[in-house]
């Protein structure tokens, strides 16, 4: 016994087609599912299957996977769909859905439109999947909300949010919020924060 | 486009860097805390004169303007935070947590007889697969009753043909004691060759962890020591990475990480484990349905 080196050198099997790779989605054992996922992403050609697959996937390791495998060759409609799950989504696939969300390139313009939502958690999870894409139209849009939100967990996270990412031109909608919540401890305390951070003052 | 500053350095209030470390540690989970501030404050002050930026916000700016952007500014700060030189015995913790924790672990849900796979990726010019071989040969006697295969593979070929030819500067072997340079290695013009067997033990191989089609080659690794390579991916890449190297591993096999990464921030398949002497990720024993 000792070290040894492979004698018979690794070679990969020949990718399954199609067909026999959406068998195995809906195969008894996890892994093979999970396997099937990541092979039909790399192919790009059966977002529709992978996302009916996720909607009914038990399993929390099959159901990442499912999701990176959409993340791979992602197109408007698979975005669309994915952020629109967020609203009947439970707290562990919201979850889910917000990090892979977060690295849509483009996931802008679908999750945007959840900040309307009267569900403020869901709006939440919305700034959260926008965290990573601080783009012109969510930056705008998510300093309306300090002007608007009724919700002050909303408007904490919006806060936090821009202090990381905001500039200058999100100052006003800064101090309307703290003004819209003069009570609110955490929220004054939070804005001194992003002012201070937007402005770069120690 | 604005001109490239030469005159002087610009400057970053503890305000820029707070801001600068939070989103940095959001993007990557790497955390720099004020210990670091010189350190980071160098690299942002390089990368801001390289792109022409003199102040600090416009240089964040563009940065989060482009930061979902492959190969964008923000991959090349990510480089320039990370950039580490590779040599014998690197983060030798890790190398004690695998005799003193992983082996055993894996040696209990196993037969007699079979064959314990350990693979280096990436492996680069082979400072790691070696300093493993090194590793289990000094301070592992069950090595004599059990067989042990290590694969290194990177998805350079040049630096594979480097780890082959297993010729090393002597700044390579700064962290191996005397005893091992004088045991396993020759002095020869050019720097430190390693020993012919240890060559020969290790199968090196060019892989792109990243294609899942040749990714499915790789099965029944018990650990796989995967240090600072997911840190200079996108997000994406590195979850595709994470999961084809859980695709790789046996159930209960073990991942290593280098020690800015973690594993909890690229992909939830793996359970951490914390052994005395190191953090490590495993691939669960049994699938968990949620």
């Amino acid at each position: 016994m000792a070290l040894i080196k492979t004698t018979s050198p690794l070679s990969p099997a020949p990718p399954p087609a199609r067909d026999r790779l959406l068998d195995e989605l809906r195969a008894v054992d996890a892994a093979t599912r999970g396997c099937a996922a990541a092979a039909l992403g790399s192919r790009g050609d059966a977002h529709a299957e992978l996302l009916d697959a996720w909607d009914t996937e038990p399993d929390a390791t099959v159901r990442l996977r499912l999701l990176t495998a959409l993340a791979t060759h992602p197109d408007e409609q698979v975005t669309q769909r994915l952020a629109q799950a967020l609203r009947g989504a439970d707290t562990v696939r919201r979850t889910e859905l917000v990090d892979v969300l977060r690295e849509l390139p483009g996931n802008a313009p679908a999750v945007v439109v959840l900040l309307d939502d009267p569900d403020p958690d869901l709006r939440i999870y919305a700034l959260n999947a926008l965290r990573m894409v601080p783009t012109p139209q969510a930056l705008a849009r998510v300093a309306q909300l300090l002007w608007d939100d009724p919700h002050v967990n909303v408007c904490g996270v919006a806060i936090e949010w821009l202090a990381e990412v905001g500039t200058p031109t999100q100052l006003p909608a800064l101090h309307a919020v703290r003004a819209r919540f003069p009570g609110v401890e955490f929220i004054g305390f939070a804005v001194d924060l992003a002012v201070a951070r937007i402005g770069g003052h120690d | 486009m604005t001109e490239p500053v030469a005159s002087r350095e610009p400057e970053i209030s503890h305000a820029d860097f707070e801001r600068f470390s939070d989103f940095f540690y959001r993007k990557t989970g790497i955390v720099f805390d004020q210990g670091k501030r010189y350190f980071v404050d160098r690299r942002l002050q390089r990368r801001m004169s390289e792109t022409g930026h003199a102040e600090f916000d416009a240089y964040f700016g563009a940065l989060l303007a482009g930061c979902d952007r492959p190969g964008g500014e923000m991959q090349q700060l990510i480089n320039a935070m990370t950039i580490n030189e590779t040599y014998f015995y690197r983060e030798e913790y890790q190398f004690r947590c695998l005799v003193e924790s992983l082996l055993p672990d894996l040696l209990s849900r196993r037969g007699p007889d079979e064959t314990l796979r350990i693979w280096s990726i990436p492996a680069a010019s082979g400072e790691e697969p070696y300093s493993l071989a090194i590793y289990l040969l000094e301070h592992w006697p069950l090595l004599a009753e059990r067989n042990v295969e290590l694969l290194a593979s990177d998805i350079d070929t040049e630096m594979l043909d480097l780890a082959r030819a297993g010729l090393y500067p002597a700044r390579a072997l700064h962290q191996l004691p005397q005893p091992l340079r004088d045991r396993y290695f020759m002095r020869e013009a050019g720097g430190h060759r390693i020993d012919a067997m240890l060559r020969d033990a290790i199968a090196f191989s060019a892989v792109n962890v990243c294609d899942v089609e040749s990714m499915r080659a790789w099965r029944d690794v018990d650990v796989v020591f995967c240090r600072n390579l997911l840190i200079y991916f996108d997000d994406l890449s590195r979850r595709q990475a994470a999961e084809a190297l859980y695709d790789a591993l046996r159930p209960g096999g073990y991942i290593c990480l280098g020690h800015a990464e973690s594993m909890s921030r690229i992909s939830s398949l793996f359970t951490v484990r914390k052994f005395p002497d190191a953090i490590v990720y495993q691939k669960p024993i049994e699938s968990r349905p949620r």
